[in-house]
């Protein structure tokens, strides 16, 4: 199976890449939005503290370890150039001003319609993904 | 032409793929999307055209209390004028003497908001007392179209220092007043106005506005006013609920200043599509809030004969 995504060309394992993170976000945004009102409601203030922690701590932890884990096992490399929380923080940025802008600029709601919008741009996301970090070809020492 | 492109492609590649260079260009787009998620917003509205047809209330906050009776009606009088559809007043009465000339004061604003059709916002303020709400819901509660359940309770209990509400002190307040006014069966709609200061207790707008019909955001300083769509967006979202800019005003002694500030912000709020904004204060005795006698007023009442139904 990974020998199979390995032959695969360079656009299609961007697709690839791009398709698996946009998923993850949406589906961590999809629930960050009806579970919003519990957070914020459990033992004030510490349901908004774990909100925030969730969602800028946790969440671009989750996004780098995936990203890097995609990159090592579609392009045959190992380690990273840029920490699991930079690239996840940068991805999560990406991701939510793009749907910020095209919320105010079209009057758009998330789910479905940003939503939709984020998987049609699953390649352009997957290329800046595979070049927001990166692994390398030679053995660590 | 296409070998040295191609060199020039490889190149940047090779450059662009140092840890280094990598981790710098990732923070530097970091932090321009940080700023983007900060400014776009503002940006956006302020340079959208609003569709000129759209219905917006302009109100604003008239301390009558603080002119002489006999001056009450001409004022609300030049209000109406100017446009206003809204006029928001503190909570003034006196339960122990009926006569007392600050209820003949109210009797006379109500019977010239009558007169014109004008909405009435009543502000009840945090440490009301039942009795209190009582007396002044009999008397005039007809004439209310919004009560305002407390004033930004996330802020204090009152203007002391230190007065700090804690949660369950604000929601026992909240369900007292609500209470007392729901029991006299108006048709009011009912909304609390939060500062900005809500992001840090946001469990408080969660919780109020199950019983609310609207919710009020007070914009206060530049700053704030840039930032206003994201809070807005934001209040709205974990609410559901729609969003009235009630309180929105400087206090400066500078008028230029104070009319771009109240021009940029009406613009701001018609152009996002709210259903109303309320400004503070047509007079203010004790600071510069005040609108009337100003060029602000003058050019409010141009914004408004131009932009708003």
């Amino acid at each position: 199976m990974l020998n199979h995504l390995r032959n695969l060309r360079l656009a299609e394992k961007l697709l690839l890449q791009g398709l698996i993170s946009v998923i993850i976000l949406i589906v961590i945004q999809t629930w960050f939005y009806s579970a919003q009102d519990s957070f914020m409601s459990y033992m004030p203030p510490l349901g908004f503290a774990f909100l925030l922690a969730i969602t800028y701590f946790a969440q671009p932890l989750i996004l780098g370890a995936v990203n890097i884990a995609l990159i090592n096992s579609l392009h045959k490399t190992r380690g990273w150039q840029v920490g699991f929380w930079l690239n996840g923080i940068f991805l999560l940025l990406a991701f939510s001003t793009l749907n910020l802008v095209l919320q105010v600029t079209f009057d758009l709601q998330f789910m479905p319609a940003i939503a939709i919008i984020d998987l049609l741009l699953s390649f352009p996301f997957g290329c800046l993904a595979r070049f927001s970090n990166g692994g390398w070809t030679k053995p660590i020492d | 032409m296409g070998k040295p492109l191609s060199n020039l492609v490889q190149g940047l590649t090779r450059f662009t793929n140092k840890s280094l260079i990598k981790n710098l260009i990732v923070i530097t787009l970091c932090v321009m999307f940080f700023f983007i998620q900060l400014f776009y917003p503002y940006d956006y509205y302020m340079s959208a055209h609003s569709n000129p047809n759209s219905s917006f209330q302009v109100g604003i906050h008239y301390v009558y209390e603080q002119d002489n009776l006999t001056d009450i009606y001409g004022q609300v009088t030049q209000i109406y004028d100017l446009g206003f559809k809204v006029i928001r007043i503190n909570f003034e009465c006196d339960p122990q003497y009926p006569t007392d000339p600050l209820n003949q004061k109210t009797d006379m604003f109500f019977e010239a908001t009558s007169h014109y059709g004008l909405a009435v916002a009543l502000v009840i303020p945090n440490d009301e007392s039942t009795d209190d709400i009582n007396f002044y819901i009999d008397h005039w509660g007809g004439n209310l179209t919004y009560i305002q359940i407390m004033n930004e309770p996330e802020t204090s209990s009152s203007w002391d220092i230190g007065a700090l509400f804690t949660d369950d002190e604000i929601l026992s307040t909240f369900n007292n007043i609500l209470a007392t006014v729901e029991s006299h069966h108006l048709s009011a709609e009912l909304y609390t106005n939060f500062g900005i200061g809500y992001v840090l207790r946001t469990n408080i707008p969660v919780e109020f506005s199950q019983k609310l019909n609207f919710v009020g955001l007070d914009v206060y300083m530049n700053s704030f006013l840039v930032l206003s769509p994201l809070f807005i967006q934001n209040l709205h979202e974990i609410t559901h609920k729609n969003v009235v800019i009630t309180e929105f005003g400087m206090s400066t002694t500078d008028s230029a200043a104070q009319t771009n500030y109240i021009i940029s912000g009406l613009n701001l709020f018609k152009s996002m599509g709210l259903k109303g904004c309320w400004i503070v204060y047509w007079n203010s005795a004790y600071d510069n809030y005040g609108i009337r006698g100003t060029p602000t007023e003058t050019a409010v009442g141009d914004w408004i004969a131009k932009n708003a139904k």
